[in-house]
């Protein structure tokens, strides 16, 4: 009896310093990300905190890699910020735009689709809820983990070292290191290479009807609030076979009466190999020349 | 577990035999779920009927109490393959609250947990993402992964075993601990005494000796030794890959035997050099281990001797690997090279509290925790 009495009393202890400590890491990373100089980290908690940029790009690595602020904001005179995550999608993008609703309106939204992260079924969501974690105090994250979050995320959450699972290192790096923010977007300096094969097939998946819910509210919340709402697929090396791919995202702007512009097979681009990092990705030279030449004209236009 | 998991293999095989010398015959594949754990609890069961038969284990007449022994529930899925004459004798005595083994049980437990979610499934996400694509990444790339996947199945199936030796040792029970710091071996004998110990045993006593061992020609001996881990690496899968990665280490150990090298007592630089040996010889059959099929693994190590540069994605992956593999390293090295310091310190209150904190607090920030997959789950 005693010995139980002795291990329980123990794992009491043990319990409360587990929680003393995940307190304690809790502020370290709230202050972490508030005192970041660059990187994931600076970028996330300006997107959650401080943005009021007046056009939001968002999106996937197709978004964050394709358009320039720098020449949205000389050519149109319009603030612009870009929200655009790797490998992330719809999930992603409905968070940042409800952090950001909650401080103001936006007047565009460019929303570049993929329809792999936007809408196609995933055996696990929860990765795209990584960079919304740690605003998991904030109630539309709440809301969305428990839509596409694992079991139990809501009880494990209540822990602020778990909301900062696999962030951390990154959060005391990007106080460490400085790096240049370029308003969200991220330039690629490769080129293509020709010595390996260059085809890429995007195949049309099963969709998960929950993503294309999340959608609708988004578009829906786009309306109400008096956000231009702009769909594009901006261009990709004439390499790639898509035929398909987008069809059902073009369908779901169509019956919202959302523009859609669909840059793929624009030649000047497409064909020009200069100008790409990857068969699905431009470099900084495209991503310049296509901000540039198409969306600062699209942007004239919506204003 | 013929048919479970043999079935398609051996059909798929016979049907190529007959294709090549001119015959179209193909075999309707068996589309049924394999029973998780089946290869381990098949040997711990095949174990018990083979002591019996030879007299070193009485006949259990109580079903229940086999029945528990075949199916203990923290070892059913990835082992270790435990002996009747180790579990049988705790089922039948109603264990009592030891306070030191819940806590001893509790400390591997969270060991485990460290191994698997923050070495494993960690170096699993770089590992994947270079297999996926080794064609178009560097050749330090392949190399980087083929190190992350020595230690992410190391991790993986380590951190498993220590996980059901603490969960048993919990519940009053006593199991034999599978991993002993493998990657300090000095040969690949010593590996395998050092690696999935159950296994090995099983083998040994079951295989092994019953093919004679090693009290007969040096001939005899090298084949036996290259039959025990062709069978060793047919129980690990169904695949071409895994015979070739245990006919490996059957070589390794026959060239090692051949040459006297098996047993070591080198000490210093020797000893760290035969370590490094071992353990790229090792990595090396890892590759066969991970890849899909021959053609894969024959390309994947192509790759990593001919394509120069380095692709920097998955970078940040590798800094999270990095944190973590410091720490199993330190760890490691204490508890073989130094282990009286090593227990001295832990058996200061505040360094073990503080460590189980630190760990614990590890696991929570940078442990992968969405939900990852046991390797030897597979088996």
């Amino acid at each position: 009896m005693n010995d139980m009495k002795k291990f329980i009393t123990n794992l009491l202890l043990f319990i409360f310093l587990v929680v003393a400590l995940d307190f304690l890491c809790g502020g370290i990373a709230s202050y972490l990300m508030s005192h970041a100089k660059g990187g994931s980290t600076q970028n996330n908690y300006y997107i959650a905190n401080k943005m009021e940029s007046n056009v939001l790009i968002m999106g996937s690595s197709r978004a964050t890699h394709h358009y320039v602020p720098s020449v949205i904001e000389d050519s149109t005179g319009l603030s612009c910020y870009n929200c655009g995550e790797e490998g992330n999608g719809s999930i992603l993008a409905y968070g940042r735009f409800k952090q950001a609703t909650d401080r103001y309106n936006p007047r565009v939204i460019i929303y570049e689709v993929t329809p792999e992260y936007d809408y196609f079924k995933d055996a696990d969501n929860s990765k795209y809820l990584k960079y919304l974690k740690p605003y998991y105090s904030n109630s539309h994250v709440r809301l969305l983990i428990e839509k596409f979050g694992n079991d139990f995320d809501n009880i494990k959450l209540l822990s602020k070292m778990y909301q900062n699972n696999g962030l951390f290192l990154t959060e005391f790096i990007d106080n460490v290191i400085k790096r240049e923010n370029n308003g969200g977007y991220s330039p690629l300096n490769g080129k293509l290479n020709f010595n390996t094969n260059l085809e890429r097939e995007r195949i049309v998946r099963d969709i998960d009807d929950r993503k294309i819910e999340l959608i609708d509210k988004f578009i829906s919340e786009c309306k109400t609030r008096g956000i231009e709402l702009l769909f594009l697929i901006s261009p990709r090396y004439k390499t790639v076979t898509d035929e398909d791919y987008f069809s059902f995202a073009i369908t779901i702007a169509k019956r919202s009466d959302i523009p859609v512009y669909d840059f793929r097979n624009v030649s000047d681009i497409s064909e020009n190999p200069d100008f790409f990092n990857d068969p699905l990705h431009m470099n900084n030279d495209g991503a310049m020349y296509f901000t540039q030449h198409y969306i600062c004209k699209i942007l004239k236009n919506v204003r | 577990m013929l048919y479970y998991k043999y079935f398609n293999f051996i059909c798929a095989n016979i049907s190529l035999i007959f294709q090549s010398v001119g015959f179209n015959i193909q075999f309707a594949s068996n589309n049924i779920l394999v029973p998780i754990g089946l290869s381990f609890y098949t040997f711990q069961a095949l174990g018990y009927v083979i002591d019996v038969y030879r007299g070193n284990q009485e006949v259990e007449k109580k079903f229940v109490d086999y029945f528990l022994f075949v199916a203990f529930f923290p070892q059913i899925v990835s082992g270790p393959i435990s002996k009747a004459s180790e579990l049988l004798p705790h089922i039948k005595s109603l264990p009592t609250f030891d306070y030191s083994k819940v806590v001893q049980g509790l400390r591997l437990l969270l060991w485990g947990v460290f191994l698997k979610t923050v070495i494993a499934d960690r170096a699993c996400i770089y590992v994947d993402l270079v297999y996926d694509k080794y064609e178009s990444l560097s050749g330090l790339n392949c190399v980087l992964a083929s190190f992350l996947y020595t230690i992410q199945i190391y991790g993986d199936f380590a951190g498993y075993s220590l996980m059901a030796v603490g969960i048993s040792k919990t519940l009053g029970f006593d199991i034999i601990n599978n991993f002993k710091r493998p990657y300090f071996a000095t040969s690949v004998t010593d590996f395998w005494r050092r690696w999935h110990i159950s296994l090995t045993r099983w083998l040994t006593q079951y295989v092994y000796i019953g093919l004679g061992g090693n009290r007969i020609s040096k001939g005899r001996t090298y084949l036996n030794i290259m039959i025990t881990f062709l069978v060793s690496g047919l129980w690990h899968g169904a695949n071409w890959t895994f015979i070739i990665w245990g006919a490996l280490h059957g070589f390794f150990q026959v060239i090692e035997k051949f040459l006297g090298l098996q047993k070591s007592n080198s000490k210093g630089v020797v000893k760290i050099i035969r370590i490094m040996v071992v353990f790229c010889m090792v990595n090396f059959a890892w590759v066969f281990f991970r890849s899909d099929t021959i053609g894969q693994a024959g390309g994947f190590i192509m790759r990593m001797f001919t394509e120069p540069g380095f692709n920097t994605e998955g970078i940040e992956t590798l800094l999270y690997f990095g944190l973590g593999i410091s720490i199993l390293f330190a760890v490691e090295v204490l508890r073989e090279f130094y282990p009286t310091r090593f227990y001295k310190l832990f058996g200061t209150k505040l360094i073990r509290w503080s460590a189980y904190l630190f760990i614990t607090a590890f696991i929570l920030l940078f442990g992968v925790l969405d939900g990852g997959q046991f390797i030897y789950a597979n088996f």
